[in-house]
């Protein structure tokens, strides 16, 4: 996928890591449709795939992880350890609008 | 015996309110018929229409108050509000526009028959709702507020925060790393060694929520996440310098929050949290 290692964890078993530069972050929205919202909702209720929905946010998370990448990439990190990916909906009365945020540390590791 | 002199002054009694209303209706038929005889109208709304209630309940509650003692209600208020409803606005129907005129004459005829109903209306619900959206009574209620702190000279910590709860939408991009903290999500330094760690520090910024505009385009959007990066930017930059002011280099467990807040969500919170700490240099 991509030459940066990405990992959830503290610290790499088996490998050296010789400097941390800091934190590096991505983020992406995904704005709401009510119409869209409310099919996802009358199919969720059917028992459905809300399939179309479910690729918006996968686009919106990867979005997010691409650009937590480049960031690493510019500090010529090769690896981001400690990654946090979180969803959150940010809509007040007027619906929802999901923010999809990736960070973690980025690393140089042998 | 009794029994016959209580009917007696009940029906008596009966009389009297139908005569106060009887003869309020009458006056406001009157007049009402010679508004319309003289036409005497503006913008093609017949005062009648707004004056006739109120002339009816004027003569109704002046003969209540000199025979029976005590008003009526105006009841003939209401009956020509009835009146000069089906009358004015369905058999004449002078084809009134939506306009300003119409609508005002409307709450006055409301008003004439309802008189209680429409000054709580417009005094709780209107007034009110004017007061909540302009926060005319909020702003009242901080300005108090802040002259009786001066007054007794009352400071607390949370009013110690407020630096905290505002952001410059405009700050230049500013490269989080080069703060002169180390910022690691992760619990673990590697091979940099922990001297000392300086508890949890937290640093919080709300920004307002532009989402009821978001869907409409994609450029006000990205102005949205823009604004949730430079605030979660200035987060972290507020964060580096309470770190620093307690001598720390280095924040571990760095994590993120991003919450809608608000009475109608109409406010988003960024909290950046993490461990302090003091690494070897």
């Amino acid at each position: 996928m991509n030459d940066i290692l990405l990992s959830s964890t503290n610290t790499l078993d088996n490998k050296e890591i010789f400097k941390y530069y800091g934190l590096v972050t991505g983020e992406s929205l995904l704005g709401s449709n009510v119409y869209k919202d409310l099919f996802s909702g009358v199919r969720d209720v059917v028992g459905g795939r809300t399939s179309k929905y479910e690729k918006e946010i996968q686009k919106a998370r990867n979005l997010a992880i691409e650009s937590m990448i480049n960031k690493a990439k510019e500090l010529n990190a090769n690896g981001i350890i400690g990654i946090k990916i979180s969803y959150n909906n940010l809509g007040g009365t007027m619906g929802n609008t999901i923010l999809v945020t990736a960070y973690g540390t980025a690393i140089s590791f042998k | 015996m009794n029994l016959n002199n209580t009917n007696k002054k009940e029906i008596k009694e009966i009389l009297t309110v139908s005569f106060c209303i009887a003869i309020g209706t009458l006056s406001g038929v009157l007049s009402l018929a010679l508004f319309y005889y003289y036409d005497i109208a503006i913008f093609s709304y017949n005062l009648g229409l707004i004056l006739s209630p109120l002339l009816a309940g004027y003569v109704e509650t002046y003969f209540a108050k000199k025979i029976h003692g005590k008003t009526t209600g105006a009841v003939s208020a209401f009956i020509l509000f009835i009146i000069t409803v089906v009358y004015g606005f369905i058999l004449v129907n002078t084809g009134l526009g939506f306009n300003f005129v119409t609508i005002g004459s409307a709450a006055f005829i409301l008003q004439a028959a309802f008189p209680i109903l429409a000054e709580y209306f417009l005094v709780v619900f209107i007034f009110g709702l004017i007061a909540y959206l302009t926060g005319f009574f909020k702003k009242i209620l901080f300005y108090i507020k802040n002259r009786v702190c001066k007054l007794i000279n009352y400071t607390s910590k949370n009013l110690n925060h407020e630096k905290n709860l505002t952001y410059d939408p405009h700050i230049e991009h500013v490269d989080i790393n080069d703060l002169g903290i180390l910022f690691l999500t992760t619990t673990h330094t590697g091979k940099n060694k922990i001297m000392n760690y300086k508890g949890i520090f937290e640093s919080k910024i709300i920004i307002h929520n532009t989402k009821k505009f978001v869907t409409k385009s994609p450029n006000n959007s990205q102005k949205f996440l823009d604004n949730l990066k430079k605030a979660t930017e200035q987060s972290i930059i507020n964060l580096s310098i309470d770190l620093k002011e307690n001598n720390c280099n280095g924040l571990l467990d760095l994590t993120i929050e991003y919450d809608t807040v608000g009475n109608f969500g109409d406010a988003n919170q960024i909290i950046v949290r993490g461990t302090g700490i003091e690494l070897k240099t």
